[in-house]
C-alpha cells in the first residue's frame, strides 16, 4: 500500500524531520509493503484542507496540532491548552494513543464522528511570547494587540494574558510585528528562529505556556486496509520517532535560547523576573470559563505520570 | 500523467475552452480515472477561497470601478494633463504615469487594457496622437501597474506563495518608478523625433493649483493605502477596504458626484469581474493539488537544480520561463499555475521570494506584449482598430526601456528589497 | 427567469457591502477603540466564498468568462462550429459534475464548521454548489447559441 502523508511543517523544522524519517523507517520496518509519500510545506492544501481531506480519504494521513481537529470533536482540543502538562516527558506520556486515558476517550469520538484515527505524536517544543519590549507579567500586555492564531483556543489564551487578540496570517507575521500591528506573539523557538522573527522583536520570554504537541492522525478506512502487522510495525516507528522528537526539541531549545541571545535578543526566565504564576492563573481561569468541557479531561491529564 | 493533465489543458485552452472549464475537464477526468473520492472536487474548489488576502480582489476592482464611474479618474488624468501636457509627449506622459496607479486594480492584465486602456487610446486619439503611437503607449505603460501597489497579481502571489503581501507591495514601487521614467523618456525622444501635439504652453501656477485641489483628494488615496500598511494600522485586505470607503467618501461629498446608480453599477460590474477571475483561482487549487500528487513541482525543481544552483542563473531561468507563461495566459492563470512549480526550487537555492515575485510578474506582464501569442496585443491592437503589424512597429522602440526594467529587477536584488528592508 | 435575476444580484450586492464593510469596520474597532470583532477576518473569508460562487451564473449568463478566442476565431467557419459545440458541452457537463460533486460531499459536513464563528460547512458548500448548478442550467439554454464573448478576454 501507498499512504499520502501530508502536513504544513516547512523545511528544518522538527516535525518535517520527524515525517520523512518515519516514511523510511515504515517502508524498512514492513519490508516495503507499506511505502509512505511525504508532501511538506502545504503541497496538498492547508490545515483545514488537510485535515478534512484525510477525513475523506484523498489524503491518507497528515499531522497538525491537536486543535486542528477541533472540527471533527472540540474536545480535541484540549490537548493544545496552555498551562496542563507538567513538562514535556508529561506531554509526551499524556499523548501517547496507546496508554493515554484521555486520548483513547477523545480518539474513540474521532473514529465513529469523523473516520479519522490518531496513531501517534510528535513533540515540537515549548512556546514562548517574543515582543518587542519587557514581558514579565500579564500587566506588560495589558490591552496590546497580541496576535492569536484564529482559533478560540488562542483567543482564549490571549485574552488570559490580558492583551487584545489580533489575527495575522504566518507570511505576515514579521511585518505585522515591525510594523506594530501586533506587538508581541507567541511560538516555539525553532518557529522565531526560522522565520528570523529576532529581527524584529527584541525579547523573549521563556514562558513555556503550551507543549506543542502535533497528533499525526490517519483515515480509518486507510488504516483497516493495512495488515494487522503492518499497522503494529508503523505504531512502533511512531512511538520510536515521538520519543526522538522530544529528544531533538530538547537538544534545540539549548541551542537556540543560545542562538536568540547571539543575535541580541534579551531573554527573560524566572531568573530574570519572569512571574510564570502571574500568566499560569488567569490563563487557565479564562479557558475554564471558556472550555467547560476541558475540565474531566484536564483532570484525566493531570493523572498521567 | 502529470504531463498528460497540463498538455490537455493547453490544447483545451487554445481551442477557445473558458479557462475554468479547460483547468476543470482534465482535473475531473484525472480524480475520477484515478479513483479519489469526488468529495475532492467540492473541497478543493471551495476552500481554495478561503483566503483572507484574496479577499482585497473584490474589494480593490470595486475601488477601480468606483473611481472610473464617480469622476476620480477624470480629474487625476486633467491634474496630469495640466501639470505635464507641455511636456514632449504631452498626453502620452499622463498615459503613462496613471497606468502606475490604475493599472494592476482589475486583476487580470488584460481587463486593465480593456477598461482603462481604452479610455486612454481615445484621449489621446481625440488630441491628435496617431493610433499606433497611442496604441503601444498604452500597451507598454500597462506593463508597469501591476507592480505598483494596488496590485492585484501581486496579492495573488503573495496568496500562492505565503510571502508577505505588504513586502511585495512595496517592493514593487521603486522598480516601477525607474520602468515609468524611462518609459517616460521613450515617449519624449520619439514625440520630439515626429513632432506629436502637446499642449500650447506650460501651465501657471495658479492652473496647477486649480486643476491639483479638486485632484488631491483622489491622488491621496494611493498614498493612504501604502502609508498605512507601512504604519502597521492595517492589513493590504484592510487597506483595500479603507480605499474604498475613502473613494466613496470624497466622490459622494467633496465631488458630489456618487449616485446610488453608480454605486450599484460599480458593484454589479464588480461582482463579475471578481468571479470571473477568482473561479478560475479555484480550479487552478484542483489542478495544482492533482499536480503535486503526481509529483510534478517536485521533479520539476530537482530539474532545475540539476542545471544549476547559481541564484543569477536560476533567475535567468526563472524570467524565461515566466515570459515564456506570460505570452500564453493572462496574468491570474499563470501566476496560480506556473509559480508553485517555479518558486520552491529557486527559494531553496537562496533567490529571495519578495525579489522573485517582482521578477515573476513584471516578466508575466511583458510576456502579455510579446509575438507570436502576447494577448495584450491582440486586444490593443482591437480596441485602437489597428492592425498587428502597425502595433507592433509602434511598440518596438519600447521593448528597449521594458528590457531595461526587467534587467535592472533580475540584476539588483538589492533595488527591489531595498524599501520592504524596512519591514524586516 | 429576469425576477430570479434580479434576486440574485440584490443577494450577491448585500454580500459585496458586507465585504468591504467588515474590514473597514474591524480597522476602525481596532486602531481607533482597541476593541477589534472576533472572527471578524473569518466571516470576511466566508463572504468571499459566497460572493465569488453566487454570482457565477450572472458571469455566465453574460457571457463574461475569461476565454482566449483569437485562435478559434482565425479558424475557417465549419471547424468554428464544431468547437462552439464542443465548447457548450463541456461548459455543461463541467459545471454539473462539479454541482453533482459538491452536493454528494454536503452531507458529509453537516457537523463541520469555522473555528472561531461555527459558520456550518454546508453554506459554504451551498454557495458552490448554487454557483455551478446555475452555471450547467444557463450552458444548456444556451447550448446552440452562447453570448460567450470571442475576443481575447471579455471582461
Ligand atoms: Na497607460
Ligand atoms: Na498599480
Amino acid at each position: 500500500e501507498e499512504l499520502r502523508y501530508a502536513h504544513v511543517g516547512a523545511e528544518g523544522d522538527i516535525q518535517t524531520r520527524y515525517a520523512s524519517e518515519a516514511a523510511d523507517a515504515i517502508a524498512a520496518e514492513t519490508d516495503g509493503e507499506v511505502t509512505v509519500q511525504v508532501f511538506p510545506a502545504s503541497q496538498l492544501g492547508g490545515v483545514a484542507e488537510m485535515v478534512d481531506g484525510v477525513r475523506m480519504g484523498s489524503i491518507s494521513m497528515g499531522h497538525h496540532d491537536f486543535a486542528s481537529l477541533a472540527r471533527i470533536v472540540p474536545d480535541v482540543a484540549v490537548f493544545n491548552a496552555p498551562f496542563i502538562y507538567r513538562d514535556a516527558a508529561q506531554a509526551l506520556a499524556a499523548t501517547d494513543p496507546n496508554n493515554s486515558p484521555a486520548l483513547q476517550e477523545i480518539n474513540e469520538k474521532l473514529i465513529s464522528e469523523g473516520g479519522v484515527r490518531i496513531i501517534g505524536r510528535i513533540y515540537r517544543g515549548a512556546r514562548h511570547i517574543s515582543s518587542n519590549f519587557e514581558v514579565k507579567s500579564p500587566a506588560d500586555l495589558e490591552d496590546k494587540p497580541f496576535r492569536a492564531v484564529p482559533l478560540d483556543l488562542w483567543v482564549s489564551m490571549v485574552k488570559g494574558f490580558g492583551a487584545t487578540p489580533t489575527p495575522v496570517e504566518v507570511s505576515e507575521l514579521p511585518t505585522a510585528l515591525m510594523t506594530g500591528l501586533v506587538v508581541g506573539q507567541e511560538n516555539p523557538l525553532t518557529m522565531i528562529s526560522a522565520n528570523k522573527l529576532y529581527e524584529v522583536q527584541s525579547h523573549v520570554a521563556l514562558t513555556g505556556h503550551m507543549h506543542s504537541v502535533l497528533a499525526v492522525f490517519v483515515n480509518e478506512k486507510a488504516w483497516q486496509g493495512l495488515s494487522e502487522d503492518n499497522r503494529a510495525a508503523i505504531t512502533k516507528v511512531l512511538e520510536e520517532k515521538a520519543q526522538a522528537s522530544l529528544e531533538w526539541a530538547t537538544a534545540s531549545e539549548e541551542e537556540l535560547v543560545a542562538e536568540l541571545k547571539g543575535v541580541g535578543m534579551t531573554v527573560i526566565t524566572e531568573a530574570e523576573g519572569l512571574d510564570l504564576e502571574a500568566f499560569r492563573k488567569p490563563v487557565l481561569e479564562q479557558i475554564r470559563a471558556d472550555f467547560p468541557n476541558f475540565a474531566p479531561y484536564i483532570e484525566q491529564i493531570a493523572e498521567v505520570k | 500523467m502529470g504531463i498528460l493533465l497540463i498538455i490537455t489543458f493547453l490544447l483545451l485552452f487554445i481551442a477557445g475552452v473558458p479557462v475554468v472549464y479547460a483547468i476543470l475537464l482534465p482535473a475531473i477526468g484525472y480524480v475520477l480515472i484515478e479513483g479519489f473520492p469526488i468529495g475532492l472536487l467540492a473541497q478543493r474548489v471551495t476552500y481554495a477561497l478561503d483566503s483572507f488576502p484574496l479577499v482585497a480582489v473584490p474589494i480593490f476592482i470595486f475601488v477601480g470601478n468606483l473611481m472610473n464611474l464617480a469622476g476620480v479618474t477624470d480629474r487625476i488624468f486633467r491634474f496630469a494633463d495640466t501639470l505635464v501636457g507641455r511636456a514632449p509627449g504631452g498626453l502620452a506622459q499622463v498615459n503613462i504615469f496613471s497606468s502606475l496607479i490604475f493599472s494592476g486594480m482589475s486583476g487580470a492584465a488584460l481587463a486593465d487594457v480593456g477598461g482603462l486602456g481604452k479610455i486612454e487610446i481615445e484621449a489621446m486619439r481625440k488630441r491628435g496622437f496617431e493610433a499606433p503611437f497611442s496604441a503601444a503607449v498604452t500597451a507598454a505603460s500597462a506593463v508597469v501597474g501591476p507592480i505598483f501597489p494596488p496590485s492585484i497579481p501581486l496579492i495573488v502571489y503573495g496568496s500562492v506563495t505565503s510571502v508577505s503581501i505588504v513586502q511585495l507591495l512595496v517592493a514593487g514601487i521603486v522598480p516601477a518608478l525607474i520602468c515609468v521614467a524611462l518609459l517616460m523618456v521613450t515617449a519624449a525622444v520619439l514625440s520630439l523625433r515626429h513632432k506629436m501635439p502637446r499642449a500650447s504652453r506650460w501651465p501657471t501656477l495658479r492652473e496647477v493649483g486649480s486643476a491639483l485641489v479638486p485632484a488631491l483628494p483622489a491622488l491621496l488615496a494611493p498614498v493612504l493605502m501604502i502609508s498605512g500598511m507601512m504604519l502597521g494600522l492595517f492589513t493590504p485586505t484592510e487597506a483595500a477596504a479603507v480605499t474604498a470607503f475613502y473613494v466613496i467618501l470624497i466622490s459622494s461629498l467633496v465631488y458630489r458626484e456618487l449616485t446610488w446608480a453608480h454605486l450599484r453599477d460599480s458593484m454589479l460590474a464588480t461582482l463579475k469581474s471578481t468571479s470571473a477571475i477568482l473561479i478560475i483561482v479555484a480550479a487552478a487549487a484542483l489542478f495544482g493539488w492533482i499536480l503535486a500528487v503526481e509529483q510534478v513541482p517536485q521533479d520539476f525543481a530537482k530539474m532545475i537544480l540539476t542545471l544549476s544552483t547559481n541564484p543569477i542563473v536560476l533567475l535567468l531561468i526563472a524570467n524565461l520561463i515566466f515570459f515564456i507563461a506570460g505570452m500564453f495566459l493572462d496574468s491570474t492563470t499563470a501566476t496560480l499555475l506556473v509559480v508553485p512549480v517555479i518558486a520552491p526550487p529557486m527559494v531553496l537555492a537562496g533567490v529571495d521570494p519578495v525579489h522573485l515575485g517582482i521578477v515573476a510578474i513584471f516578466n508575466l506582464m511583458v510576456g502579455l506584449l510579446t509575438p507570436p501569442m502576447g494577448l495584450s496585443l491582440f486586444l490593443v491592437s482591437e480596441i485602437a482598430q489597428i492592425s498587428l503589424r502597425q502595433l507592433l512597429k509602434a511598440l518596438a522602440p519600447f521593448y528597449v526601456p521594458l528590457i531595461i526594467t526587467l534587467g535592472i529587477i533580475t540584476f539588483a536584488p538589492d533595488l527591489v528589497l531595498w524599501l520592504p528592508g524596512f519591514l524586516r | 427567469m429576469k425576477i430570479a435575476r434580479r434576486f440574485v444580484e440584490a443577494v450577491c450586492l448585500l454580500l459585496l457591502g458586507a465585504l468591504v464593510l467588515v474590514p473597514f469596520a474591524q480597522v476602525l474597532l481596532r486602531d481607533l477603540f482597541n476593541a477589534p470583532i472576533v472572527g471578524a477576518e473569518e466571516f470576511t473569508r466566508f463572504l468571499l466564498i459566497c460572493v465569488v460562487f453566487v454570482s457565477y451564473p450572472l458571469v455566465v449568463a453574460s457571457g463574461e468568462n475569461i476565454v482566449m478566442g483569437d485562435i478559434r476565431n482565425a479558424l475557417p467557419a465549419p471547424m468554428r462550429r464544431i468547437l462552439n459545440l464542443f465548447t457548450s458541452v463541456a461548459a455543461v457537463a463541467v459545471s454539473g459534475l462539479i454541482a453533482y460533486a459538491v452536493f454528494a460531499t454536503i452531507g458529509d459536513n453537516l457537523n463541520n464548521a469555522t473555528p472561531t464563528l461555527k459558520i456550518p460547512f454546508w453554506l459554504f458548500l451551498g454557495a458552490t454548489f448554487f454557483g455551478f448548478f446555475f452555471a450547467a442550467i444557463i450552458h444548456l439554454v444556451h447550448l446552440r447559441k452562447p453570448p460567450q464573448k470571442s475576443t481575447s478576454v471579455s471582461l
